[in-house]
This record gives structure tokens, C-alpha cells and sequence, in this order.
């Protein structure tokens, strides 16, 4: 999927607010690609516009190209045949995210018939194997059982079958593990790394937690108030960070090699809201490197050194 | 709240939020309402003629003279609906605001004790519920025997089990939730954390229960006199006229102007109430400067 | 009462021995939240508690400070007993144990300002007259880092991080010697906890503080806290040092929790999964509670419930694996009596 100029804008009582400022990002096939950022940065917003699921009045703009369609221009049903089929999504909560009154077997079968148009047999039996997929233990026998049976990580599992019924090409998950227990996690973490490299599927994942990035994302692009402020390979990205806010994310994590009794170290601040976004550079009152023309010139986005960077300063590129 | 959340709240409004006594909706409620409580109130001064004078031509349409016409006795029409409004809506007030009593009494005994009290209290309330409101108002009506005072009675007896339920529900969450707990443990009683943090939140929705409710009340008590259990003639009250109207149909001023008096009373604190969910939801009143 | 009773020797600031929690669950069996565990707190101390969903350790903090009976064990504060409420105030002696809760949404109360509501904690303390409130509401919101002016606002009007803060400064009113802090930072993103936990550590040393920090995220708990203890299914299966229990972790679960957290170093790293589910607290495992899913499990595991041991003198764990004696050492460096229970493929 190619995304280009992305840009959403919402009503709000005081005019549209700019929630999404011109976001270019591309996913490669059989890849996993990261969106990081904190909440407000816009990141779940993009991927609500890729999905028409803004609320009523929000005004998009930009390109969303993915198998020679423009996501951005289809409407209705020609965007429910794409998205339904080609691309899945997975939420952040569990409990809330599958329908209370079906059974298993109905959410999983009702996509494959309806898009892919299998009978009611066939549909069933490829249900079993994807529950199998998603290593739910008995899966024919879950197929008629009920979400609130249940625990928060099967019904992740489950979400991942559901959203991979109709072999989609792309898996969109948004804070898929940030609700659940750590090992919990890490087992969700193991089943997309294993579906991505046996489906060929890529995936696009938005989360806050870098660490969880760290763990199966092959590019990262790092969102801060409605941009891209720096993109490029993981293990080039979190080792050698160069924008100042992705160093500033990086050093609130405690570390395993850190002193005792050394402080934290947060970010001063907070994000801007859409209304009030700083003249310049979006980050600069936060910057510990800022400079004159950080508050005046908005940096553009510019590929430097195998990744894409947007700053004036960059304090660390030596590195 | 999150950005997000803000916007769907936003949506649910007409796209456009507002704080919420700017709500037309609610200010065209709030004004007919208060217009309506003036009415009453005045009525002596606003009302062109003496409501039971029965000196004028009957039925005769609306003209000048009587702008409501004149009903089959001789009465003029709109003197009788402005007069209705002093039965129908002091007396609602009245009545909501003794059953919010009552009820609320009640509810917050059981929350608070809750135990054998809160069972008890509440089988009672399930037993008032069982009843259908108008039939057990009508049940109630007719054991005291006719007239505007039991009708009130009854109107009370079936309002307050509603406030009992929420303000019990109301109490137990509130009770529950971290904030008393809190207080709890720096050393406040149970019933300091009652009165100082409980029932204050339990104040507003029992406020918009009581504004919604005082429509159900004008329409129960002119149900009442509809059916010749209320205000008892010759008294003017709205039900009453529109059960008159309902005898003569073809005299169609009778009934239909007490009948727009009561709708117009009933929407208007129905918006009323609804605005003032919002009002006691700290989050949207002055919601502007959201983040 | 005499409320100037000095602290009983020199004690733990809060001891909980063999605590059990129970709840009834509607018209089903009861459940035991918490099954005997014991946790202590010396003075000035940061004890760390860990544990995922169902381990019971927010049955554990809610019982530590009087908010929800405990069925068996004692739960002392400062060498007194700390009883459960009831509609009566709560003992003048606890007031210095306090807690704060996970959500700083709902522990606020949303319709008043903060102000009135530092205020109020005073008032119920018995502590500033009303004249010097306002002082004192405002050296409470400076210890936290805040603004004086924050008194005339409501809580919608903060932040996450900001409304927990406001949580410790009420907490604080009461002058405490020992807090507990349920998930404090779980709702907040990645800085706020920074400040949060940066500011903790400050509190409770500058204070000399003793805290008890509930808290499903290893990274920050390891980084805070001077003592962790590791919670599985209602008991406690380790406890130990921060740093030695990070590098040389003695019990299976506690191996397999730190081989789950992911690292935001940028090599790929996949965490390790636990296999199986944390079962029902209704119905526990036979024995040992963590059998079923222990990669070095053997028949004692099953048949004998684990007791606890003392290691290399600050040092417990539950576990039959680290029976034998000599220095302490991981389960995988253990010598396995076989039968083993579970063959790995």
C-alpha cells in the first residue's frame, strides 16, 4: 500500500481541526510496517481515513493506493468490497471487539461467504484451520462456543482469524496487544511474526509501545502531531534515533543497564492539540536542540542516510 | 476525554456542539416551560374573562373576542386553558418534587444501609412496579373517591418508586467508586462521604429524572380528569376540556387548544430535562476547552 | 486512642503474612482472590508487586489497606492490626496508610475542583485549621510538581498524568508513611509514567516513604522499586532484591515474565510466550499453581504444594526446583529430577 499526502481534517466547534498533516508512508509486501506515536498523534486517525471509518464532516485529502485502487475514492460499497476482502483489521480491545451474541463459527463464516461466497460447509471447515492458524486449542468444538468464554488473548487470536478470513493481503492491527499481560503479548507477537512470513502478509501496525515495535516491525515511521517526523529500518531507527522526539521516546523507557536511583527521563510537555499546533516545527517548544529557525520553518520530510528525516538540527546524524 | 471520543459526542449533536444551555432545542423548552409557570402563576391578570362565567354565546369558534372560542356552555375557551395551566402545572411540581422526596429518601436508605433494608425496600418498589402507571393511578383514584387532591395522591403514589430505583442505583455506584473510596481511607465516615460526595452527584440526575417526569405527571393528572377521576367540573383543567371536546367532536376548538396546551407543556420540559442531562455532565457544559 | 503511640520498634512500615482474600461470586463457588501470600515493607522501602491478569494483587493492595476483608492471615501496619472498614471512620492509627488507585479518571471526583477537594482531605484528617487549608493545598500540589493554581480547576481539565499526580498530593494530605499504589501508571503513555515513577522515587525518598507499587510492567518496577515480588494465581511464588532478581531470576514464572518483555532496542528480539492459559482462580491447579505450564515440571510439583524458601538470605521463592540448596541459580541451571511432566517437542 502506498500512502501519499494524507491529510484529515475534522468539524469541530471552532472550525476544522488538521489532524493528519500530509503523512507519506509505504508498506511493502510481506512486511511489517510500524506507525509509532503517543495518543493524539494521528496515527490511529490515518488509519481510520484508509478505512472510510471518520466520523460524519471529517475531510480527507491525499492518495491511498492499494491494488490499483485509490482507497481514498471509493465509497461505500466498492470500499466494504475492498476492505472486507483484501484487508484486515484487528482492535485494541478484545472484549470488545467481537460481537457478544455470535458464536465463533458465525463471525469467522459470515466474511468468507459473503465476500468469497463459500457455502456454508466450506466455509466451516476453513474456519477450523484458521482457529488452527491462531493455535486455539479444539477448534471445531470453539467454532459453536461464545466470546465470553473466552480469555482477553484468545479473543485476540480469534480477531485474527476473523480478520484474515478472506486471505487479505494486508492486516491492519492498532494497539493489538496493549490490552494484554505481557506473556499473553508476546504470544501474539510470535503468531503475527509467523502468519506475516507463511501468508506473505503485511501488516501495519500502530502502537505506542516501542518495544513491541522493536520486536516485529521491519520499517518504522514515527507520528507526531498529524506528521511523519522520522521513518526508516527498525534496527536503524531505535539503535542510532536521529530525530530529537524519537530519542526523547526512547529515553523515557527505563533501561536494563540504567543506575539506580536515575531519575526517568520524560518528555517536557505535551503534544499539541490539533487546534493549537506550534508555527515551525511541530516539536520545537519540546526540543532540547532546537534553533532559531526551528520555530519559523516547518521541516520537510527528506530522505537522509537509508532513512526519511524531518529536522532542522539533527543533533545526532554523526552517530 | 480523547479527541476521538470528543468528535462522536460532537457528531450525536448535529455535528456542532455547544454548551448546552445554548441548545435551541432547550431554550425553546426552557422559554415555554417558564412561560407556562408565568401563565399559571398570572393567571388572573392574563386571562381575558372569569373561566367559569357561562355568559357567552356557546360554541362559537375562535374570533376575536375569544380567541379559543367558546365552549358548549358558554365558556370562554382560552380563559379555561390559561386557568388550567395553575392546575396543571403547580400541582405537577408539587407532586414530582414529593415523590422525588419520597423516593429519593427511600433509594438512599437502601443504598446506604443496604442488607435486609435494601432488600425490603426494593421488593416494595418492584411491587409498585408491577403496576401499569395508569392503572394504578386510576386504582388509587377511585378508592379515595373523585377529586383533584386524590387524584394528586395518586399521581405521587405511582411517581416515587422510579426515584427510589435510581437514586439506590445511584448511591451504590457512587459509593463504590475510588474517589469515596478514597475518602474512606483518609479517615471520612460513611455517611460524611454521603452527603458530601455522594448524593451531590446523585443531585443532577435525579434533577433531569424530575424534569422529565413532571411532563409524565401533567399528563397522568389530565389523564386522570379525562376519564372523571381528577378535576371535577366545573373546574378548568386541560384533561377535562378534552374529554368535553371528545363529546363534541364537531366543535372542534373545545378540545383541541387544551389538548395543543398539554402537548406544548409536556415537549417543553421533556427538552427541558434533556438539556439538563447535559448541564450536570461536567464534561460537556464546558466542554470548549477540551485538549 | 492515643494517636502519638511511637512506631513499634523498628519493625516493617507493613506486613502482610499468609494473607487469603476471598470473594463470592453470584450464586457460584467462592474464589480465592488471594491464597495466602505474605509481603513486607520495611521503612523508606520501594517493594516492587508484580503479576498479570487474575494473579490477585489487586485483591492483595485493597486488602493491605483495610478496603476488603481478609479471610485468614494478619495484615500489620507499623505493628498494628489493620482492620476492614466498616460504616464507621476509619482508625485515626491507619490514617498514614494510604493508597492510590489505577484510574486517575475515577478516583476524582469529577464535580469538584481540586482544591475543595485537597481541602476536604485535610478536613476529614482533622489536620489544618481552614485558615491555613490553603497553604497547605498548595505546598501539597507543589510537592508533586504542580502549580497552585491547578486548586481552581476540575479534573477534566488535566491530564492523565497530571490527575495522578493530584491523586498522590491527596494521598499525601494524610501524611503517610506508607503508600500503596495500585497500577499508578497503568494509564498513562510513556512519559507521564516517566514523571510518575520519577516522582514517586523522589517522594519516598525524600520522605522516607515506604511504597507499595502494584504493577504489571517489569521494566519500570525494576527500575524503581529496591524490592520485587512476584505473584502467580493468588500466592507468591518469589521475591528478592530488583536487580538480582532481573539478572538471576529463581522461580520458572518469574524466568518466563522477564523472558516476555519485549526490548525496544531495534534487534528483533520476539518475546518468549508462556504456553497455556492462567487458569481459573476458582479452580486452581493441584499443588504447585503453576505445574501445568512450568517447562521444568516434575512429579513433586504436582503432588506437593511448593514451600517457601529462603535463598542467599534476602531471597524467597516457592519453588521444589530450588529444594537441593547451594547458591542460587536458574531453574535451567537446575539439576531436573526427571520424571519432567511436560516434553518439549
Amino acid at each position: 500500500m502506498e500512502v501519499e499526502g494524507l491529510r484529515v481534517r475534522l468539524p469541530t466547534p471552532r472550525g476544522f481541526a488538521t489532524v493528519v498533516d500530509g503523512i507519506d508512508y509505504h508498506v511493502e509486501p510481506a512486511q511489517v510496517f510500524g506507525v509509532a506515536g503517543e495518543s493524539g498523534s494521528g496515527k490511529t486517525m490515518s488509519m481510520l481515513a484508509l478505512l472510510g471509518l471518520l466520523p460524519a464532516g471529517a475531510v480527507v485529502e491525499g492518495r491511498a493506493a492499494f491494488g490499483g485502487q485509490d482507497l481514498l475514492r471509493l465509497k461505500g460499497r466498492d470500499l466494504r468490497a475492498v476492505s472486507g476482502r483484501d484487508i484486515g483489521m484487528v482492535f485494541q480491545d478484545p472484549m470488545t471487539s467481537l460481537h457478544p451474541m455470535l458464536s465463533i463459527g458465525q463471525q469467522l463464516t459470515e466474511h468468507m461467504r459473503r465476500h468469497l461466497g463459500l457455502s456454508r460447509h466450506a466455509a466451516g471447515d476453513r474456519a477450523v484451520e484458521l482457529l488452527d492458524q491462531v493455535r486455539i486449542p479444539g477448534p471445531r468444538s470453539a467454532l459453536h462456543a461464545y466470546p465470553h468464554q473466552f480469555s482477553g488473548g484468545m479473543r485476540q487470536r480469534i480477531a485474527i482469524a476473523i480478520a484474515l478470513a478472506c486471505g487479505p493481503r494486508l492486516l491492519i492491527a492498532d494497539e493489538p496487544t496493549t490490552a494484554l499481560d505481557v506473556t499473553v503479548q508476546a504470544g501474539i507477537l510470535r503468531l503475527l511474526d509467523r502468519l506475516r512470513r507463511e501468508r506473505d502478509l503485511s501488516v501495519l501496525l500502530i502502537t505506542h509501545d516501542l518495544a513491541v515495535m522493536s520486536s516485529i516491525a521491519d520499517r518504522i515511521s514515527i507520528f507526531y502531531a498529524g506528521r511523519v517526523v522520522e521513518s526508516g529500518r527498525r534496527d536503524e531507527l531505535l539503535r542510532h534515533p536521529r530525530h530529537p522526539y524519537t530519542r526523547a521516546l526512547l529515553d523515557a523507557l527505563p533501561h536494563p543497564e540504567a543506575a539506580r536511583d536515575t531519575p526517568l527521563v520524560a518528555i517536557k510537555g505535551a503534544p499539541p492539540s490539533p487546534q493549537q499546533i506550534p508555527e515551525g516545527c511541530r516539536y520545537h517548544p519540546r526540543c532540547p536542540y532546537a534553533i532559531e529557525i526551528c520555530a519559523t520553518d516547518d521541516p520537510p520530510l527528506v530522505p537522509t542516510g537509508g532513512r526519511r528525516l524531518a529536522c532542522h538540527v539533527d543533533p545526532f546524524g554523526h552517530e | 476525554m480523547s479527541t476521538l471520543a470528543f468528535r462522536m459526542r460532537a457528531r450525536k449533536r448535529g455535528g456542532r456542539t455547544r454548551p448546552a444551555w445554548r441548545q435551541p432545542l432547550a431554550v425553546a423548552g426552557g422559554v415555554i416551560a417558564v412561560a407556562w409557570l408565568l401563565v399559571a402563576i398570572f393567571a388572573p391578570f392574563v386571562a381575558p374573562y372569569d373561566p367559569l362565567a357561562q355568559t357567552f354565546a356557546p360554541a362559537q369558534g375562535p374570533t376575536s373576542a375569544h380567541l379559543f372560542g367558546t365552549d358548549e356552555l358558554g365558556r370562554d375557551v382560552l380563559s379555561r386553558v390559561i386557568y388550567g395551566a395553575r392546575v396543571s402545572v403547580p400541582i405537577a411540581l408539587l407532586l414530582v418534587s414529593l415523590a422525588a422526596m419520597i423516593g429519593g429518601l427511600v433509594g438512599a436508605l437502601a443504598g446506604y444501609f443496604r442488607g435486609i433494608v435494601d432488600g425490603f425496600s426494593m421488593r416494595v418498589v418492584d411491587l409498585f412496579f408491577a403496576f401499569p402507571a395508569i392503572i394504578l393511578a386510576m386504582v388509587v383514584a377511585a378508592v379515595l373517591g373523585r377529586g383533584l387532591r386524590n387524584a394528586a395522591l395518586a399521581i405521587v403514589v405511582v411517581a416515587w418508586p422510579s426515584y427510589a430505583r435510581v437514586v439506590r442505583g445511584l448511591v451504590l455506584s457512587v459509593g463504590d467508586t475510588e474517589y469515596v473510596e478514597s475518602a474512606r481511607l483518609l479517615g471520612a465516615s460513611a455517611r460524611r462521604t454521603l452527603f458530601r460526595d455522594v448524593l451531590p452527584n446523585v443531585a443532577g440526575p435525579v434533577f433531569v429524572l424530575a424534569t422529565l417526569d413532571l411532563a409524565n405527571a401533567i399528563l397522568l393528572l389530565a389523564g386522570l380528569s379525562f376519564l372523571g377521576l381528577g378535576a371535577q367540573p366545573p373546574q378548568a383543567e386541560w384533561g377535562s376540556m378534552v374529554a368535553d371536546g371528545a363529546q363534541y367532536f364537531q366543535w372542534w376548538w373545545i378540545g383541541t387548544f387544551p389538548g395543543l396546551a398539554i402537548f406544548t407543556a409536556v415537549l417543553a420540559f421533556n427538552f427541558l430535562g434533556d438539556s439538563l442531562r447535559d448541564f450536570f455532565d461536567p464534561q460537556t457544559s464546558w466542554g470548549g476547552d477540551e485538549r | 486512642m492515643n494517636d502519638n503511640v511511637p512506631l513499634s520498634g523498628d519493625g516493617p512500615a507493613l506486613e502482610l503474612q499468609d494473607v487469603e482474600v476471598v470473594y463470592e461470586r453470584r450464586g457460584r463457588e467462592r474464589v480465592r482472590a488471594v491464597a495466602g501470600a505474605s509481603l513486607t515493607v520495611e521503612r523508606g522501602q520501594i517493594v516492587g508487586l508484580v503479576g498479570e491478569s487474575g494473579c490477585g494483587k489487586s485483591s492483595l493492595a485493597r486488602a493491605s489497606v483495610g478496603l476488603v476483608p481478609t479471610t485468614a492471615g494478619t495484615v500489620r501496619f507499623e505493628g498494628r492490626e489493620v482492620t476492614p472498614l466498616t460504616r464507621r471512620a476509619r482508625p485515626r492509627e491507619l490514617a498514614r496508610l494510604q493508597m492510590v488507585f489505577q484510574n486517575p479518571y475515577s478516583s476524582l471526583n469529577p464535580r469538584r475542583k481540586i482544591g475543595s477537594q485537597l481541602a476536604d482531605a485535610l478536613d476529614v484528617l482533622g489536620l489544618a485549621p481552614s485558615a491555613d487549608r490553603r497553604g497547605r493545598v498548595e505546598e501539597l500540589l507543589d510537592l508533586v510538581g504542580l502549580p497552585a493554581s491547578a486548586a481552581a480547576r476540575y479534573p477534566h481539565q488535566f491530564s492523565g498524568g497530571q490527575r495522578q499526580r493530584i491523586a498522590v498530593a491527596r494521598s499525601l494530605a494524610a501524611d503517610p508513611s506508607v503508600l500503596v499504589l495500585d497500577e499508578p501508571l497503568a494509564s498513562l503513555d510513556a512519559s507521564a509514567q516517566a514523571q510518575v515513577a520519577n516522582l514517586l522515587v523522589d517522594l519516598s525518598r525524600r520522605l522516607s516513604l515506604s511504597l507499595l507499587l502494584i504493577s504489571h510492567d517489569l521494566a519500570i518496577v525494576r527500575h524503581v522499586a529496591d524490592v520485587v515480588s512476584v505473584m502467580y494465581l493468588g500466592v507468591m511464588v518469589e521475591t528478592g532484591p530488583a536487580r538480582s532478581l532481573w539478572s538471576l531470576p529463581l522461580h520458572p514464572y518469574t524466568e518466563a515474565l522477564i523472558g516476555a518483555v519485549p526490548h525496544p532496542d531495534g534487534s528483533g528480539f520476539l518475546p518468549e510466550a508462556l504456553p497455556g492459559e492462567v487458569p481459573d482462580p476458582a479452580h486452581p491447579p493441584v499443588a504447585c499453581r503453576f505445574h501445568p505450564r512450568c517447562p521444568y515440571a516434575f512429579d513433586r510439583c504436582s503432588t506437593e504444594d511448593p514451600v517457601t524458601l529462603e535463598i542467599d538470605g534476602d531471597r524467597t521463592v516457592a519453588c521444589w526446583l530450588q529444594a537441593g540448596g547451594g547458591p542460587p541459580a536458574r531453574p535451567a541451571e537446575r539439576p531436573k529430577p526427571l520424571p519432567l511432566l511436560h516434553v518439549k517437542e
